[in-house]
């Protein structure tokens, strides 16, 4: 029996630029993300441009902070283009439909999405909700984007759980390669190394992508259908693009309607809803008397009746054999009417009102939740126990309302110490970056995160001024240091503090000198609570007097601190006098 | 050594010594000895330039052919732990560790390593300390921090006290010669890095050996297993204070220090400079006199042959 259609040949041609356009898209994509990594190359592209084209995360963070964030720019001129073309960026960029359209591909068991067609036509209107209800939370000043930026999510997704997993299987091939590599004389390869980059939350975010490829079995990018939040802002600009599809002739097969990934076709094949359209051309290619056409103008829709009995065939469709009786894809016989004209584009002024309201309740919440207490309030200590945020962060407040979770910065950071956090930070800083040292330290030769972060939430800095951007300040815990509690000669924590702000002294009651450390020297990078050798750390930062300014001035507050921060790489070395060293007693590691 | 070996070593040093006599400094042992380890003094101590009192120290104690044989595998250590430049004096002088490269492959050595576990930022330390380029202008991508677990064998350590295993590194596991070629300077808990402290650099969990063990001991545990068969310490600059990190006072006294024997190389260097402005003695650094103590070397650099030159 054949279900096959013979496509109209010219119609291969949009969706083969189309597919090599997606493609191109993905690359560009993954190869920034690629380069994000220290040192950063300069690139004529930003690196995390896909992020900036993101017009919810735009909007809804500057809305949140308060200000314009001009990074974003890209994504206003977008939703211009958007007006001009319609929603071009979902059809052809995002690379988290193109990521789900190839889930879909991979994992379905037949090449074509299971169930194309119309869905339940209220569930579309969830997106806008979606979006209303980030709006209301961003009027109180809660940036709740996060949960559904399409480009925060696929950032994520290949930053933090594809990449690594590429690592991995990376490491364990040059592991399996050396004998080989060593026997060709491939010397270099044979010491090839992939530091493997590991990431907490990785099992939420494998859930996350589970269920949004789960959902592709039920409908063809069911996400950028019913959910994205950008997809509603597209859609919102795109009620009625200048450049918008028509049908010019209609045999009413309903193949277009079965075809469309984002049922913005009724089911009589005339009516296009053009906020739902991505503009992907699958009906110009469906169609089998090639009867649509992208057009800037078309004809009246009027002129082609929904309920016209089929036409006589035509040269054009003799071309193209009709399908054969009872094939289930006849629209006719599917669910008629469901997206004509009568469903409303848009959700109700009530619904919308609900969820604005729902979203500014959470930002409420948000404010009256313990973990709000922030370091530096009027009254009572922060609760919250040690998150050190990356160098640059602004003011905890400002950087919540600006920062993305897109994690950007921790694909960047060469020790991999930036971590995505579950509540660290409370509920609302769930996902957002810390440094945890005891799995990178700070660099101090990079100032990367800053530089990458889209919504400026870390402020990119030079890295003479990162370098005064403290971060927090190393403790030493007594009862647990190998040196002041059991007197061994461990000196690691002086030995790798990058910023020579350990000093070792000989204190009373202890057998061998003991690290101190000299807080106004201290960033906070945490080298060492890294490679402090107890299994609890006996040195750890906390972020203690860290700087935290909405400015790029750091130098100028450091000094107004009075702190005195400077890589021992850059500081002088001392002429040869010496710090005295008590009568009697011995320079440190020395015995009698 | 089987005897036949043993005649084909003496014949290719005699071979070496006459081919390479123009090259030696004149006067400090004959050309063409066949007996120049024999002959040779513990420790040489030479002044001048890094790559040329390097090539002159090691000559001293019989040249690289004494060690290194043709066709060997060898390993050597420098200190590249720190992204700080030569002026720190916390990393070996790139011309030391070039000299001694080049002089192992002189010597016909097959496959020559230079590896570190650094501890501060890898790539940075390997081009910072200029020891990548150097490595690199003699011979490409032999030169290497060894990161992964997969580089490491855990290995037995006989005859330890307290560190009875640890994972080394597959090269130094497999290699017939190591060479430590350390910078010479202080250190907080140890009291000076040199060549037997400097083989931290070769295993992987030395974290053990500050929580677990008592370092001064397991220093010597770990130089039973790694103990280079020549130390070559790069004394050009002397971190004297504020090591192994710094920064810290720096002294210039311009000089290498060579031995077969790691302990007494280090036993000089300790009793050669004043360490945060005082005189030491090498018995005063715990794993030094633990080493002489086990019978690692000899501490007791008074009754040892100690050459010193200038070039």
């Amino acid at each position: 029996m054949n279900t096959g259609l013979t496509r109209a040949s010219g119609a291969a041609g949009p969706r083969r630029l189309r597919r090599l356009v997606r493609a191109v898209s993905l690359a560009l994509f993954l190869g920034l993300l690629w380069l994000s990594a220290f040192p950063l190359m300069q690139s004529l592209i930003p690196v995390d441009l896909f992020l900036r084209l993101d017009p919810a995360a735009g909007t809804i963070a500057s809305l949140a902070a308060r200000e314009w964030i001009p990074n974003f720019f890209p994504a206003l001129l977008l939703l211009l283009l958007t007006v001009a073309f319609g929603r071009i960026f979902c059809g052809f960029i995002c690379p988290l439909g193109i990521t789900l359209d190839a889930a879909r591909f991979l994992f379905s068991s037949r090449k074509r999405g299971p169930a194309h067609g119309a869905p339940p036509s209220s569930l579309k209107h969830l997106k806008y909700l979606v979006l209303a209800l980030f709006t209301g939370s961003a009027l109180l000043g809660v940036n709740l984007v996060f949960w559904g930026s399409p480009i925060s999510l696929a950032t994520r997704l290949y930053s933090l759980l594809l990449h690594p997993l590429l690592t991995l299987f990376g490491s364990e091939g040059l592991n399996l390669g050396t004998p080989l590599f060593e026997s060709l004389r491939l010397t270099s390869l044979s010491y090839e190394q992939i530091a493997p980059r590991r990431f907490d939350t990785v099992y939420f975010l494998f859930a996350l992508f589970a269920l949004l490829f789960f959902l592709e079995r039920i409908r063809p990018r069911f996400w950028c259908r019913y959910v994205c939040p950008a997809g509603a802002l597209f859609g919102l600009f795109s009620l009625r693009p200048l450049r918008r599809r028509h049908v010019h002739e209609c045999i009413h097969c309903g193949r277009c309607a079965r075809d469309c990934p984002t049922a913005a076709i009724s089911a009589t094949a005339t009516v296009t809803v053009h906020p739902e359209c991505i503009g992907c051309r699958s009906c110009v290619a469906a169609c089998p008397v090639r009867g649509v056409r992208f057009a800037m103008r078309g004809p009246k829709l009027e002129k082609i009746p929904d309920n016209l009995p089929l036409p006589a065939p035509s040269d054009a469709t003799r071309r193209c054999p009709e399908p054969q009786e009872g094939a289930p894809e006849n629209a006719r016989s599917a669910r008629p009417g469901l997206l004509d004209r009568e469903t409303p584009l848009l959700p109700s002024r009530r619904a919308f009102l609900t969820a604005a309201g729902t979203g500014a309740t959470l930002a409420c919440l948000g404010h009256i939740s313990a973990a709000s207490l922030l370091p530096g309030a009027a009254r009572g200590a922060a609760r919250q126990t040690g998150g050190i945020r990356p160098p640059g962060a602004r003011p905890e407040k400002d950087f919540l309302a600006r920062c993305l979770r897109c994690g950007q910065c921790m694909k960047v950071c060469p020790t991999g110490g930036l971590q995505p956090t579950w509540f660290v930070f409370g509920v609302e800083g769930i996902f957002s970056p810390a440094l945890v040292s005891r799995t990178g330290p700070c660099e101090p030769e990079c100032s990367a995160c800053g530089a990458v972060c889209p919504s400026e939430a870390v402020i990119p800095l030079p890295l003479e001024e990162k370098q005064q951007a403290k971060i927090g300040t190393a403790v030493v815990q007594p009862d647990l240091c190998l040196a002041w509690a059991q007197g061994h000669s461990c000196v690691v924590c002086q030995e790798v503090c990058p910023y020579g702000a350990i000093s070792l002294e000989q204190k009373g009651g202890a057998k061998v000198p003991v690290p101190v450390v000299k807080a106004r020297q201290c960033f906070g990078c945490g080298y060492c609570e890294y490679h402090c050798p107890v299994f609890i750390p006996a040195i750890t930062v906390q972020p203690l007097n860290s700087l935290r300014l909405n400015r790029r001035d750091y130098r100028e507050a450091a000094r107004a601190a009075g702190l005195d921060l400077k890589p021992v790489s850059r500081q002088q070395p001392i002429a040869p006098s010496f710090e005295e060293i008590p009568e009697g007693s011995l320079p440190p590691g020395f015995s009698e | 050594m089987d005897r036949r070996a043993f005649l084909q070593w003496q014949l290719k040093g005699l071979l070496f010594f006459s081919a390479g006599s123009t090259l030696l400094s004149s006067g400090l042992f004959k050309p063409g000895s066949s007996f120049a380890a024999a002959s040779a003094p513990d420790v040489a101590v030479v002044k001048g330039a890094p790559a040329a009192a390097t090539r002159a120290a090691i000559d001293a104690l019989g040249g690289m052919a004494r060690f290194v044989k043709s066709g060997q595998r060898v390993v050597i250590k420098p200190n590249m732990s720190f992204a700080q430049g030569v002026d720190s004096a916390t990393t070996t002088h790139p011309e030391v560790v070039r000299e001694v490269l080049i002089m192992c492959k002189e010597a016909g050595a097959g496959k020559v390593r230079v590896l570190d576990h650094s501890l501060q930022n890898p790539e940075l330390s390997l081009e910072r300390s200029g020891i990548l380029a150097a490595c690199d202008g003699v011979e490409e991508g032999i030169c290497h921090h060894l990161l992964n677990s997969g580089f490491y064998r855990q290995s037995e350590i006989s005859d330890a006290k307290e560190m009875r295993e640890n994972a080394f590194m597959r090269d130094v596991l497999d290699a017939d010669v190591l060479i430590a070629v350390p910078v010479a300077k202080s250190h907080g808990g140890a009291g000076v890095s040199l060549s037997l402290k400097g083989q931290m650099g070769l295993i992987l969990d030395r974290r053990s050996m500050h929580s677990r063990y008592d370092l001064a001991t397991s220093i010597v545990d770990l130089n039973l297993r790694a103990k280079p068969a020549l130390a070559v310490i790069d004394a050009t600059r002397v971190l004297t204070s504020g090591g192994p990190g710094g920064p810290g006072a720096i002294i210039t006294p311009g000089e290498v220090i060579a031995s077969a024997d790691p302990v007494a190389a280090d036993a000089t260097a300790v009793s050669s400079y004043e360490w945060y402005g005082h005189k030491m003695q090498p018995r005063q650094v715990a794993h030094i006199r633990q080493a002489h103590e086990r019978g690692l070397g000899r501490m007791d650099i008074e009754n040892l042959r100690v050459e010193r030159l200038r070039v």
